[in-house]
């Protein structure tokens, strides 16, 4: 596992970039919504998704090789 | 291209050695991109790179890989040292659809990341040829209703997320339209352009420039629920709002 210190710099400047306004109106520009979460929320919400898709997935049909 | 991205770092290989950020980073970071230069999470890691660079003071290098429906660079993200040099921007293709969509898939998105966070998210939308005479979304569905198996909608590839907001379209309308996968959101929107398809369901940032030059008519997508919840729009009674240019806190993509 990445070690957690490191995770927690990584995460910091992250926060710090999606906080900046430059950031925030370049995205803006191409049409895209910074969205920040909570990490907790965050990896509960790709679970959900995951979750979501699968049966979006199955009920189409379309899983391939 | 997907709705969503995250970052997320490699931590597949567990290390044993006493976590010390005191250390870090020690070597170049890399930051793997599933597609191609110069798309919408080309351009997120790209301006992470620049941040992460200046803060840190060391370099900091975005790689672009794309190919095999985003896999190959979420694999190579997996498989890397979990050491804080390799970061990755996943998306809700790497991160949730493929998991599903490929039954041999070489990396889990659940165990083999570590999440950073959460970047930005953008919604899917209905392109289609400005020559169709629909303004709404409904007259669009009235359109294609009219032609059954006449028209095409092209998507950035099989299984990708724009493939799959088209297939639950048709799902949820009961429409007869006939898929075109293409390499990339790029030939795509030029067949789009050039009406040898008909419709496409990108989300805004991958055709926010030809929606600009007129070049092709976006309809704003509804949320669509969980498939067996309803089979229509109008049994759900989902407004159908047309638009014209992307509406800041409308976000379609992540309520499927």
């Amino acid at each position: 596992m990445t070690p957690a210190s490191i995770i927690e710099r990584l995460r910091a400047q992250l926060d710090a970039l999606l906080m900046s306004y430059a950031f925030v109106e370049r995205m803006k520009q191409v049409g895209i919504e910074v969205e920040r979460r909570r990490l907790d929320e965050f990896v509960d919400f790709a679970q959900q998704e995951r979750e979501r898709w699968a049966k979006v997935i199955a009920s189409l049909k379309l899983q391939i090789e | 291209m997907g709705g969503a991205a995250a970052v997320a770092n490699a931590a597949a290989v567990p290390s044993r050695a006493d976590p010390s950020s005191n250390t870090w980073p020690s070597k170049t970071i890399a930051i793997l991109v599933p597609f191609p230069a110069g798309g919408s999470a080309d351009l997120s890691a790209r301006l992470l790179a620049e941040h992460l660079k200046t803060v840190l003071g060391h370099p900091v290098v975005v790689e672009n890989k794309p190919g095999a429906g985003s896999n190959i660079a979420a694999a190579e993200a997996a498989r890397a040292q979990g050491d804080g040099h390799t970061l990755f921007i996943g998306t809700n293709g790497t991160q949730t659809i493929n998991q599903s969509m490929y039954r041999h898939l070489t990396y889990d998105p659940a165990t083999d990341f570590t999440a950073i966070g959460m970047m930005w998210s953008a919604p899917h939308l209905v392109v289609i040829h400005p020559a169709i005479p629909a303004r709404s979304l409904d007259a669009f569905i009235t359109y294609v209703r009219a032609r059954p198996g006449e028209l095409s909608f092209g998507s950035s590839g099989i299984g990708s997320s724009t493939h799959l907001f088209g297939e639950m379209f048709k799902a949820r309308t009961g429409l007869d339209m006939i898929h075109v996968p293409y390499r990339g959101q790029g030939a795509a929107l030029e067949d789009l352009i050039g009406g040898r398809i008909a419709a496409m369901f990108p989300i805004v940032p991958d055709v926010i420039a030809a929606m600009r030059a007129d070049q092709v008519r976006a309809l704003r997508l509804p949320p669509m629920p969980p498939p067996g919840f309803c089979p229509t729009f109008r049994s759900c009674r989902i407004s159908v709002i047309p638009i014209s240019s992307p509406r800041p806190g409308s976000r379609s993509t992540l309520q499927l």
